[in-house]
């Protein structure tokens, strides 16, 4: 068997046993061969296995998706993560990329099946990668948050302590990003607490990073406060640098 | 990359014939000796995991997302 050959076993239509395209690539039936071309078949594929040619041998579906992942560009913008990631939560991450890259395809039929592949491989720890993924927190908070910081002392520990701890508060919490103005961030908490209480939870975690953040997040739970409209309390705040945590209880 | 061979799923036993393997209790091992054929990761392959096989010892690709995505990263 030659370099650069593409010999695909399937089923072909009408009489046909083989059909050559391109010079390069072969489609056989083996339904349509005799037991004697059948034997020929499986000593070339023996001879290829026993050489030092490289080969490989995929079933069809999956080399098309090992096709379509090796496109995906978006794995190498997360590759900054790696170092500071554990292997698991890196290998959810990289999981999440084709689901979002599915769901940006419109075939979300596809979906279920890798969701369940990753709740099985990494529990809920990497379902909630998913979800953060695909709802767009890693490039809007995550990596952000990580450039801003690698470059201080203590940084990454800071950063991976941060993470653990945004992954185990994901259901009770919610991130604010730059983009969002004092008002906004006032009706996003807001909007939360009403949803949170309708579940029963009377809890929620406010994250943030930037000193902008801080500041949007301080002003906004006070204008909130000063609504009268939702009774809580704060009941924890932490500002370290530039990321706060603020616990709100109700 | 030297032969890409592809097939259609109703040939892997064929496939799996071809390379002195077949099923046994729905895992895939040696047909001579038994052996239960393994992943580089150490894993067992189930008849209906099996992804494909790679030059290099033969190594066996499983189809779910995290092994189809390392076995990308590395072709």
């Amino acid at each position: 068997m030659s370099d650069n050959i593409v010999i695909n076993f399937n089923i072909l239509s009408g009489d046909k046993k083989y059909d050559i395209i391109e010079n390069k690539y072969i489609i056989l039936d083996p339904n349509k061969f005799s037991k004697e071309e059948i034997k020929e078949l499986l000593e070339a594929i023996k001879s290829m296995r026993e050489s030092d040619d490289d080969y490989l041998v995929m079933e069809k579906d999956t080399f098309a998706t090992v096709q379509e992942i090796s496109k995906i560009n978006e794995f190498k913008q997360i590759e900054k993560l790696k170092p500071v990631l554990t292997v698991e939560d890196y290998q959810a991450l990289e999981d999440s990329i084709y689901i979002d890259y599915l769901s940006k395809a419109d075939r979300r039929k596809e979906i279920g099946k890798y969701k369940q592949q990753i709740i099985r491989r990494f529990g809920q720890g990497g379902n909630i990668i998913c979800n953060l993924y695909t709802a767009g927190y890693f490039h809007s908070i995550f990596i952000p948050l990580y450039e801003d910081l690698s470059k201080k002392d203590g940084g990454i520990d800071e950063f991976k302590s941060t993470f653990d701890k945004l992954i185990r508060d994901f259901p009770l919490a919610i991130f604010i990003n730059h983009l969002m103005a004092t008002d906004e961030v006032k009706t996003l908490i807001k909007n939360r607490i009403l949803h949170n209480l309708k579940y029963g939870i009377k809890k929620l975690y406010v994250h943030g990073i930037n000193k902008t953040n801080c500041k949007n997040i301080q002003d906004a739970i006070k204008l909130l406060d000063e609504e009268h409209e939702i009774s809580f309390k704060i009941t924890a705040l932490e500002e370290k640098g530039d990321i706060i945590l603020v616990t709100l209880e109700f | 990359m030297g032969t890409i061979i592809i097939f259609d799923k109703k040939f892997r036993n064929l496939i799996l014939d071809a390379f002195g393997k077949k099923i046994k209790n729905g895992i895939i091992v040696e047909r001579d000796g038994g052996t239960a054929v393994l992943t580089t990761n150490g894993e067992t392959v189930a008849a209906k995991e099996f992804a494909g096989i790679k030059h290099g010892s033969e190594i066996f690709i499983k189809n779910d997302i995290t092994s189809l995505i390392e076995f990308a990263k590395k072709k």
